[in-house]
């Protein structure tokens, strides 16, 4: 028996999934963290401010969720909007 | 008061006074030369170049690895971007790819300033000296000329 395409993808990435985690910083603007979310992410307004109000009052919140490798574009680019991201395994 | 971005019909404009555009342009320019040095140990540059994992240090530094070239270099050039397009006119909108290096570049340099001031959730610590104050001012300006082009990028 050989492994086929779906089930190689499935040893590499198992059903676990991961998450990007934006974390609260003292110097970044609501304003801004809230804008960052709509236009990277495309989220509403209303879902933007909510993680955003999620991000500052419980100091993080989950932004994405999927791939490892997805997330660690989201995280970069994140970086480079200058918000503290991180990868984190979805159930940790 | 002119605000220091206002948006119109044709774009984001730029309305700074020319002492300010001659802080800022010093600011980005000291900003290029921090991540040029890259002096690890500086904790500015280690906020501006966070770590992408929490509690497994070997993800987080093949993350750091892969991605902290880039993340230095996009930071130099919104910069540099700042820096080319500080003397824009006020009657002539900034370019749309120019607006956003700001809006990237102000928030690198109020991170820098930021650290250097170690400003926690309680606020701005009381600075001990002269200079500590002029940078507290200048980290709070920025905060407003932030503030300013974000609301003008929002319409």
């Amino acid at each position: 028996m050989t492994l086929d395409e779906t089930d190689l993808r499935r040893l590499v990435a198992p059903d676990v999934p991961w998450v990007t985690l934006v974390w609260d910083d003292p110097v970044n603007l609501m304003s801004y963290v809230s804008y960052v979310f709509r236009t990277y992410f495309g989220f509403e307004r209303k879902e933007a401010e909510r993680l955003m109000m999620q991000v500052h009052t419980k100091g993080r919140a989950v932004v994405a969720t999927g791939a490892r490798e997805q997330m660690e574009l989201h995280v970069e680019a994140l970086h480079g909007y200058g918000l503290w991201a991180t990868v984190s395994k979805a159930d940790e | 008061m002119i605000l220091p971005f206002q948006h119109r019909r044709d774009g984001v404009h730029l309305s700074l006074a020319e002492n300010e555009r001659t802080l800022l342009r010093d600011l980005a320019e000291q900003l290029v030369t921090l991540l040029e040095g890259q002096d690890d140990h500086d904790p500015a540059l280690e906020r501006l170049l966070p770590p992408g994992y929490t509690g497994d240090d070997e993800a987080g530094a093949e993350f750091r690895r892969l991605t902290v070239d880039d993340l230095t270099a996009g930071k130099i050039a919104n910069a540099r971007a700042l820096i080319a397009s500080i003397d824009t006119d006020r009657r002539t909108p900034l370019a749309p790819e120019a607006a956003q290096a700001w809006l990237r570049s102000l928030t690198d340099l109020r991170l820098t300033l930021g650290s250097r001031l170690g400003v926690t959730n309680d606020g701005v610590p009381h600075p001990a000296d002269r200079s500590g104050l002029v940078l507290r001012d200048v980290y709070e300006w920025l905060g407003y000329v932030q503030e300013s082009l974000v609301r003008a990028l929002d319409r």
